[in-house]
């Protein structure tokens, strides 16, 4: 009697560790963090997502500048739409290139 | 950036070729980001191109009203805004211009010189309409557009979209160039040298008239069309490269830079805060737009 208690404790206790041990690793919880910051595909998307809305800001910018009867107001003033967007951090270093632009 | 797993492949297209460049891991993820970045390219050409018959182009051009594709569509209106936006220096419908100027073929079979005279200029600037409920563009007759230059921006921009899903990457389609992700040194000609620029997002474009020239009745001739004389223009710079937020917007800029002249485009590249190398033809390099 005394054995077969001991015994289903034992099954019983061992079914719980292997229960818990299970929702631990298929919860996953530590690589799933890091992949969402690092992964290319959310850089790209993140990437993608900035340049809309640098878009849309520049589109704004030349709607008002419309409005507001600017857009026939020299070439100077209208050409500025066409640096609306502003350009991405760009600067002269003393490394060797990856690749070279030639007229195209 | 380290570039310790950069990969790099070629191709032809456009007229030109094309260079792609992703820091990734070797596999099937770089190479499926490869194929696709090449389609597009492929695609694009097979739409925009003034030499295929067949393109979507071609057939607007010829017939004078199509229902387009989407990127067709969007190639055509954005050359539009540029038009607005640079004062009508980048025009797109100067297509009659650059051909009566000789380019009337794929750069690689038009003859380095012939004895036809100098061609007279064409006229540009006619009016184009776009429906964009049906995607229908229609040109005013006797109007006829090249994408050339815009289509590889934008093909180069597309193309750096796709390589992105498998890591920072670079596209370089002769010398229009779309960066996503990372940092990457570009070197360019100066008048006496080279210079390297580092690029980290959005696009870098040169133009010029250094490469795509040939002679008619013993008169040099270029690409560059100014759509107010409806000819190759004479401007006293000899290529400007410009930096903008895409290589769209980096083509339609150094060739709007380039049309202004030397001591305008600065001026405007400093107004507007355009980084650009700007090359004379009497063999001086200016930096400009916040560039030192």
């Amino acid at each position: 009697m005394t054995n077969h208690a001991a015994r289903l404790t034992v099954a019983s206790a061992s079914i719980l560790v292997l229960f818990l041990a299970w929702a631990i690793i298929a919860a996953h919880p530590w690589p799933a963090r890091q992949s969402a910051a690092t992964d290319p595909r959310i850089l790209a998307l993140n990437a993608r997502a900035a340049a809309l809305r640098s878009e849309a800001a520049a589109l704004e910018r030349l709607l008002a500048a419309r409005a507001g009867g600017q857009a026939g107001a020299g070439a100077a003033t209208v050409a500025a739409g066409a640096a609306s967007a502003a350009p991405p951090a760009v600067k002269v270093v003393t490394l060797p290139p990856l690749t070279i632009t030639r007229t195209s | 950036m380290e570039h310790a797993l950069l990969l790099r492949r070629g191709f032809r297209a456009m007229g030109t070729d094309v260079e792609l460049l992703l820091d990734a891991e070797p596999g099937a993820e770089a190479e499926r980001a490869f194929a696709a970045a090449q389609a597009a390219f492929d695609r694009l050409e097979a739409l925009l191109s003034r030499f295929r018959t067949e393109s979507e182009l071609s057939r607007l051009n010829r017939d004078g009203a199509i229902e387009a594709s989407p990127d067709t569509f969007r190639v055509v209106e954005l050359a539009l805004e540029a038009r607005e936006r640079t004062g009508g220096r980048f025009d797109p419908t100067v297509h009659d211009a650059v051909a009566a100027a000789g380019y009337d073929r794929s750069f690689e079979l038009l003859p380095p010189a012939a004895e036809a005279p100098a061609p007279a200029g064409a006229r540009c600037g006619g009016r184009v309409e776009l429906d964009r409920a049906r995607r229908r563009i229609t040109l005013e007759p006797g109007v006829r557009l090249d994408l050339g230059g815009i289509g590889k921006g934008f093909a180069a921009d597309r193309a750096a979209e796709l390589l992105a899903l498998a890591g920072p990457g670079l596209v370089n389609a002769g010398g229009d160039i779309a960066v996503r992700g990372g940092a990457w040194p570009v070197g360019l000609e100066t008048a006496r040298g080279r210079l390297t620029l580092e690029l980290s997002a959005g696009g870098l474009a040169t133009s010029g008239r250094d490469r795509r020239r040939w002679q008619r009745g013993g008169r040099e001739l270029h690409h560059l069309i100014d759509p107010a004389a409806g000819a190759p223009s004479a401007s006293d710079l000899l290529r400007v490269t410009a930096v903008a937020g895409s290589a769209t917007d980096a083509e339609v800029l150094a060739k709007s830079l380039f049309l202004a002249g030397a001591g305008r485009a600065a001026r405007e590249a400093d107004a507007l805060g355009v980084p650009a190398v700007l090359v004379t033809a009497d063999g001086r390099t200016i930096l400009a737009g916040g560039l030192a």
